[in-house]
């Protein structure tokens, strides 16, 4: 899976390091001094790089718990995210890495201690438990067989009852979780679309059935699982593809489980939807119509507005108001 | 389908032989292809490579979404001379460039060193040549990083410095290395196939049909040029004036006409 491992001088002897490469025995390794060297380059094609990417292994210094944009959040004050991963196994043609970074290789942080002793000078800071959210710049579960850091992390979170932990996923890699007891703050996240709608944009993503059959998994652990309905894709049928989709979903996953559910359009940031409509020009979703504010393009507003309005209605049908979070500003937190 | 880049003729020879590649150009700088396959003899140096690269890019655009890849000899202070290697790292002034590597490839991998001047210090472990650098520099300002590569053959070290070199040996060295080569170029063809997919036939034509009804603006140009191809992306069809359903009196018409037609598209994600 991964041919080539570019290792951070300054890392070369971490233990993590030295575990990934055992992982990976055949892989040509090559030494940098900075990750930035390979991962920041002009002139990359992130399309080209998808192809095959290679494993960036880097000490994350500085800026490793950050503040949520606004409108983030599942209901907490206080909400931060962190990024143990850039980049993600998966190739949603909707997803706003391929915008924000030049290059698709993955880039995995392992001082991992650093991120968790940030997230406690953080918590101790706020008056209220704080939610920090994994898997914004990558997916929380799809490399863990690579990285182990949810499982690290998840031990972490078992003693700092103030701070939530969201791990935001399409991977159906649950393993660390059945593992390990159910913790009362930590929310498993799982980002699902209506099959048609998977098939023809999450590409190498499982399945929606794989997706919702591992949350039934973990569920059916005891864990708590959030529902991500976002983003939310407009078809001339939308209401026939969505109506099916929530049924089969609500149908299967057990009620008392479900810790919130929200929901999101489809919506970039003007220069990362340029970005993505140069890599794939003849995608429809890019080709297709969208309407641009100051912050966003999405769909034009009429759709946007109906789409949402009818997932709003399902998803208050299916589990009531109070889990119900609408995320309708913020354009990154696709996963 | 690869621009292959040597310094020297006697580097060239075995590449045409086998690529059956005939000349087309012979100045500024040489040039041979087979129609899919091309060649460039830069000459030695810095300077000439630069200069000839920058060159056969400017006299052909369309070669940017090729693989380019710099073929030659290299001095090493102890690897064994015939031994082929893929370039890992280019060492530059201000630290180093790292060739994107993003197929499969099985050729054992060095640091490169560029001089300006013939070397026989052999000093540290690194490969050394004339021309890498600048051919990396200049082709990755045009060329995907992911498509711009160096390989490299040993043809003198600490045992057998550049003083006994014989001259004669350069097709040799390539020669015996040129499978290994051709399946590195065709690995890298194939990764080319997943570049964003290039204009669609017929456009630049259609848009002059456009332009020679109506009086576009620079930018109108573009976004008409836009337009079309998300017309193009969604029914793989180029939408022609004949095509506009009613007749527009000015550019900025014809633009939100078509700006309709793809709104009236059916929106079908499967
Ligand atoms: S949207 Fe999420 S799952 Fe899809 S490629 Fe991006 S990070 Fe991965």
């Amino acid at each position: 899976m991964i041919d080539t491992i570019y290792i951070e001088e300054a890392v070369q002897q971490h233990p993590r390091t030295l575990k990934v490469l055992e992982r990976f025995p055949k892989a040509r390794r090559i030494v940098c001094e900075r990750y930035g060297e390979i991962f920041n380059r002009a002139q990359q094609s992130f399309r080209v790089q998808k192809q095959k990417p290679a494993l960036v292994l880097a000490h994350k210094s500085g800026n490793r718990v950050l503040p949520a944009p606004a409108d983030y959040g599942i209901g907490g004050q206080h909400n931060f995210y962190f990024s143990h991963l850039y980049n993600c196994l998966y190739d949603c043609r909707y997803c706003f890495l391929q915008g924000m970074y030049r290059s698709a290789n993955y880039v995995m942080f392992v001082n991992y201690e650093d991120f968790f002793d940030d997230i406690k000078e953080q918590q101790d800071k706020l008056d209220a438990p704080g939610w920090y959210f994994s898997g914004y710049d990558c997916d929380s579960l799809a490399l863990e067989p690579v990285t182990h850091f949810v499982s690290e992390a998840l031990q972490w979170f078992a003693h700092q009852p103030q701070a939530n932990l969201e791990l935001r996923t399409k991977s159906t890699q649950i393993r660390s979780l059945l593992k390990l007891e159910p913790l009362d703050n930590v929310v498993v996240a799982c980002s699902l679309s209506p099959d048609p709608i998977a098939r023809s944009l999450e590409h190498d993503a499982p399945s929606l059935d794989r997706r919702i059959a591992a949350l039934e998994k973990v569920a059916e652990a005891g864990w708590r699982i959030g529902l991500r309905f976002d983003p939310l894709i407009w078809c001339d049928d939308y209401k026939e593809v969505y109506a099916k989709f929530f049924d089969d979903v609500f149908s299967r996953l057990p009620q008392a489980s479900i810790h919130s559910v929200s929901t999101g359009s489809f919506r970039l940031p003007p220069e990362f939807q340029q970005k993505l409509a140069k890599l794939y020009p003849r995608d429809a979703l890019l080709a297709g119509p969208l309407a641009r504010n100051d912050r966003w393009v999405g769909f034009p507003v009429e759709r946007e507005q109906a789409l949402l309005q009818f997932a709003q209605d399902q998803v208050v049908g299916a589990v009531g108001q109070d889990r119900f979070f609408p995320c309708q500003f913020s354009a990154e937190n696709v996963s | 389908m690869t621009v292959y880049v040597v310094a020297l003729p006697a580097e060239a020879r075995p590449i045409i032989d086998a690529l059956k590649l005939k000349r087309k150009i012979d100045k500024p700088w040489s040039t041979y292809s087979n129609g899919d396959d091309h060649l460039l003899v830069t000459g030695i140096g810095q300077l000439n490579a630069a200069a000839a690269c920058g060159w056969l890019i400017g006299h052909a655009p369309s070669l940017a979404r090729l693989p380019w890849l710099n073929i030659g000899i290299a001095g090493h202070a102890s690897h064994a001379l015939g031994e082929l290697f893929w370039v890992e790292k280019l060492q530059g002034v201000r630290g180093g460039y790292y060739p994107a590597l993003h197929c499969t490839n099985a050729l054992p991998g060095a640091v490169l060193k560029t001089v300006d001047e013939p070397c026989s210090l052999y000093v540290d472990e690194k490969l050394v040549d004339m021309e890498g650098l600048a051919f990396y520099l200049t082709c990755s300002r045009f060329v995907p990083l992911e498509l711009v590569h160096l390989l490299k053959v040993v043809s003198d070290n600490r045992e057998n410095p550049l003083e006994s070199f014989d001259k004669k040996s350069v097709p040799g060295l390539i020669q015996n290395n040129i499978d290994k080569i051709i399946s590195f170029s065709t690995a890298l063809t194939q990764l080319a196939d997943s570049l964003p997919e290039p204009t669609p036939v017929g456009l630049e034509e259609c848009i002059l049909e456009y332009s020679s009804r109506w009086r576009f603006s620079h930018s109108q140009t573009q976004q008409l040029y836009k337009l079309l191809n998300r017309y193009y992306a969604l029914t793989q069809l180029l939408l022609s004036p004949n095509d506009l359903e009613t007749k527009a009196r000015d550019a900025k018409q014809v633009l939100s006409m078509l700006e309709v037609e793809i709104e009236k598209l059916p929106v079908v994600l499967r």
